[in-house]
């Protein structure tokens, strides 16, 4: 029975980290069950309905490091922001809730005691996940080919009447140059890895400095494979290290 | 007359026992009554209609895998039909002065989820709360 403390939660809207700006979130999942009493029922009846789910920040309001005003005024009129909440924070391991989202409201409230807010709903746009960051690690490119494995998680396994998400965020921590950067999350039958199946491909990038943002999916594998872990190669002349978030979750299809 | 601590309430949804991640339980019990008030009445008259159950809780956000948090938004999120839910006000029972409610899963019957909201203060704990709306009998045993 484990209980947590919210201080250190993370927020994350595609690849930017604004965890240092919000202070308060409440996550609402909702279904509407509808009421299907017939005259010979004892009881009220109900069966389930569509389920919806928004996310509420409060944050303070920043123009720099990062910008979160204006990052958030762009995002008014974007859509299908990927907004990721772990309440534990952004370690490897723990679970969140990863959603595509559009911006519903986002005031901005300034009180002559307070500081000014930037607070914003987001309004679920499709099936959120339960997420897990099964690698949050570093990699440091040396002008070969480096193959690091992450550590394997037995997730479960997934029925072809579901879709796998990974999410990928990369960030740039230093060095020189460019790279290639390829990552996918393999599965495997049991943690000894001997002979993993590609079960996310993200493909491959190049990257010099700041952060890359990538999404994938795949059709839930219906077999007896439920450890999952990253692989990530890198290659090219480059010197780089970048830090790789990566959450693994699964929809309904 | 008893008088009882609530403070060992038991409470499971679909198999799953959270009471050791919640701190609150309601149990709303209502019947909607219509009124059948005539002219000739000197008093309003009403008549009792089907009975529903729901329940409120809340408590400690646990996200480790198979607890609450997992549980409630899977039902949700996979839209699995309802599940049993088994609330034991004093965690003794069933027994004779000690009810156990039990809505359990079968067909129509059974607890669907119909919100589930997640609490991240910066200054405290992760919490939730949830409601969980009993869909046909909701039973009181007592052995």
């Amino acid at each position: 029975m484990a209980r947590i403390t919210a201080k250190s939660a993370g927020l994350l809207v595609d690849e930017f980290d604004f965890s240092g700006v919000s202070n308060s979130m409440d996550l609402s999942f909702a279904e509407t069950p509808a009421e299907v009493t017939a005259f010979a029922d004892s009881d009220l009846t109900f069966i389930q309905g569509k389920p919806t789910f928004t996310f509420n920040v409060n944050g303070l309001w920043s123009t720099a490091s990062p910008n979160y005003d204006g990052e958030m005024f762009t995002d008014l009129t974007a859509t299908n922001r990927r907004v990721g909440i772990y309440p534990g924070g952004l370690d490897e391991g723990n679970f969140g809730y990863e959603g595509v989202t559009n911006i519903s409201s986002s005031p901005r409230v300034s009180t002559i005691g307070d500081a000014i807010a930037c607070n914003v709903t987001w309004q679920g746009a499709s099936a959120p996940i339960r997420s897990r960051i099964i690698e949050a690690n570093t990699i440091t490119c040396n002008g070969s080919t480096v193959v690091v494995n992450g550590t394997g998680y037995n997730l479960g396994t997934f029925a072809t009447t579901t879709t796998i998400v990974g999410v990928w965020r990369m960030v740039e921590m230093g060095g020189s140059g460019s790279n290639t950067i390829a990552l996918e999350i393999q599965s495997e039958n049991n943690d000894t890895w001997g002979s993993p199946t590609t079960a996310i491909n993200f493909g491959t990038i190049t990257h010099s400095t700041g952060v890359s943002f990538l999404t994938a999916t795949a059709t839930g594998q219906a077999g007896v494979e439920s450890w999952f872990r990253v692989q990530i190669q890198s290659s090219g002349s480059g010197s780089r290290t970048f830090k790789n978030y990566v959450s693994f979750g699964y929809y309904v299809t | 007359m008893a008088r009882t601590h609530g403070k060992d309430s038991n409470f499971s949804f679909n198999s799953v026992a959270i009471e050791d991640e919640l701190s609150s339980i309601t149990m709303n019990a209502t019947v909607a009554e219509s009124e059948i008030t005539a002219f000739s009445d000197t008093y309003q008259n009403f008549i009792a209609g089907k009975k529903g159950v729901s329940f409120d809780v809340s408590g400690s956000l646990d996200m480790a895998a198979s607890q609450g948090d997992a549980t409630i938004f899977d039902h949700i999120h996979t839209t699995s039909g309802p599940k049993t839910l088994v609330y034991d006000p004093d965690g003794a029972g069933p027994d004779t002065n000690s009810p156990e409610y039990t809505c359990t899963s079968s067909g129509l019957t059974g607890a669907i989820c119909s919100s589930y909201t997640i609490n991240l203060p910066v200054g405290g704990a992760a919490t939730y709360s949830a409601t969980f709306q009993c869909s046909g009998s909701t039973t009181r045993a007592v052995s």
